[in-house]
């Protein structure tokens, strides 16, 4: 991801479609702007990647948060079928309690 | 530049640089059963090497290797690259002491080999002012181990020439490289249903993931066309310095040269262009192509971790670097 935001808004041919969106911890510490990334990509690898990029532990698992719905993405679904473009989200570790 | 560190999950080694590079790399072909399906095709062995029309047949490591416009020394080149552990340090490329050779090497990555059918790729032998483009064709030999293994031992036991109309794996799989040698799939054939292919692909094989950096495969099944394309970087920047450029290119086709079956290469994209890393199986024979379908997605999987990195630093203009900018 990191190599296409500078060049957010082109969206290569072989690539197929890209989206961009807002991924904020779940502190609210630090909000990145991920751009250019594929559609077809599975949300997890997508959760994995951003909490890479915000420096968040890597042997955590993470989950993707939709704000304005309130949903988790589904791990294994594409990421370009559950979030609409410029969606704002939050990359939440998978914890529960007890 | 990312290094291999552990062999790749891909049956048979898909580098070139094994460990045991005091042992032979290529096997002699006499009196044995892919000696038969070379002869059975119109090769003919001349000091150990099979050879038809200007191509030369071997077993390198394994695997069933071809190599198309083969001069008299091509074959000792194959087996020189085979030796080599870094292709491109060997070429004097990069990062030698005494800061004036930081340089890549010029003119490279051929043109036009992207979106070819078949196995065919090009890849650099030979070092230095002798360094030449060759084009091989490598097949993975686990292909052949799962695919109907018992047709050559009774091609075997056969024994005369021509015996027995079945053609074994092998045979079909250097009947179809000869076919696409010159740019077309094979007449006739037809692509397999696209949730058969799909089917060979492991869950989340076409998803590469290093650290922060995310790609997605596509598996491309057109009537025309079998494939496994990745984006290696979606766009290269139209202001990309020259040097930078071409350390790219020399990036792209060190890959290209050290590691099997996948082809790297610059593409046009919908503004500028775009890296490609690609296992294109057209033509393929239907009783290899679940196999060679896994052995794509494994070596896919292999290559574009090991150079997305790499592409990413040299293709992000906003990072300065004086070393590789003052060739």
């Amino acid at each position: 991801m990191r190599a296409e935001e500078q060049r957010a808004g082109s969206e290569p041919t072989a690539a197929g479609s890209v989206i961009n969106f807002e991924v904020t911890n779940c502190t609210g510490t630090e909000t990145v702007n991920v751009t250019g990334v594929q559609a077809t990509l599975p949300a997890g690898a997508v959760a994995a990647a951003v909490a890479d990029r915000m420096s968040l532990p890597p042997n955590t698992p993470w989950a993707l948060r939709d704000d304005s719905r309130g949903v988790f993405l589904e791990d294994e679904k594409a990421i370009g079928e559950q979030v609409v473009p410029g969606a704002r989200l939050t990359v939440t570790p998978k914890a529960h309690l007890g | 530049m990312v290094r291999a560190d552990h062999p790749p999950a891909v049956p048979g080694a898909l580098n070139h640089a094994s460990k045991s590079m005091n042992s032979p790399t290529w096997e002699r072909p006499e009196g044995t059963s892919w000696a038969r399906d070379a002869e059975s095709l119109g090769f003919v062995a001349r000091e150990g090497v099979y050879r038809l029309d200007g191509m030369c047949l071997r077993i390198v490591r394994g695997w069933p290797t071809l190599a198309a416009g083969c001069r008299a020394s091509a074959c000792e080149s194959m087996q020189r690259r085979a030796c080599r552990g870094d292709a491109l340090a060997s070429r004097g490329a990069c990062f030698r002491d005494g800061a004036k050779a930081w340089h890549p090497p010029r003119g490279s990555l051929p043109r036009g080999q992207l979106g070819g059918p078949g196995l065919w790729k090009h890849v650099l032998v030979g070092a230095g002012d002798r360094a030449a483009v060759e084009r091989v064709w490598e097949l993975p030999p686990s292909v052949l181990a799962g695919s109907d293994d018992g047709a050559d031992g009774a091609d075997g036991a056969d024994g005369a020439e021509g015996g027995g109309e079945a053609e074994s794996p092998l045979g079909s799989a250097v009947s179809w490289a000869l076919a696409t040698a010159g740019g077309k799939a094979p007449p006739g054939w037809q692509a397999p249903r696209r949730e058969e292919a799909e089917a060979a692909i492991p869950p989340g094989g076409l998803t590469v993931r290093k650290g922060p950096l995310l790609r997605q495969g596509t598996l491309v099944c057109e009537p025309s066309r079998l494939a496994l394309v990745f984006t290696v970087l979606g766009g290269v920047p139209a202001d990309l310095p020259a040097v930078r450029r071409e350390w790219l290119e020399a990036v792209l086709m060190d890959a290209q040269t050290q590691w099997r079956l996948v082809r790297l290469g610059i593409a046009p994209a919908q503004e500028g262009s775009c890296v490609l890393a690609e296992v294109d199986l057209t033509g393929v024979p239907p009783p290899l192509m679940e196999g060679l379908v896994k052995s794509s997605v494994a070596a896919l999987q292999w290559v574009v971790g090991w150079v997305l990195r790499s592409v990413d630093f040299l293709a992000d203009a906003r990072v300065a670097c004086r070393a590789l900018e003052s060739a």
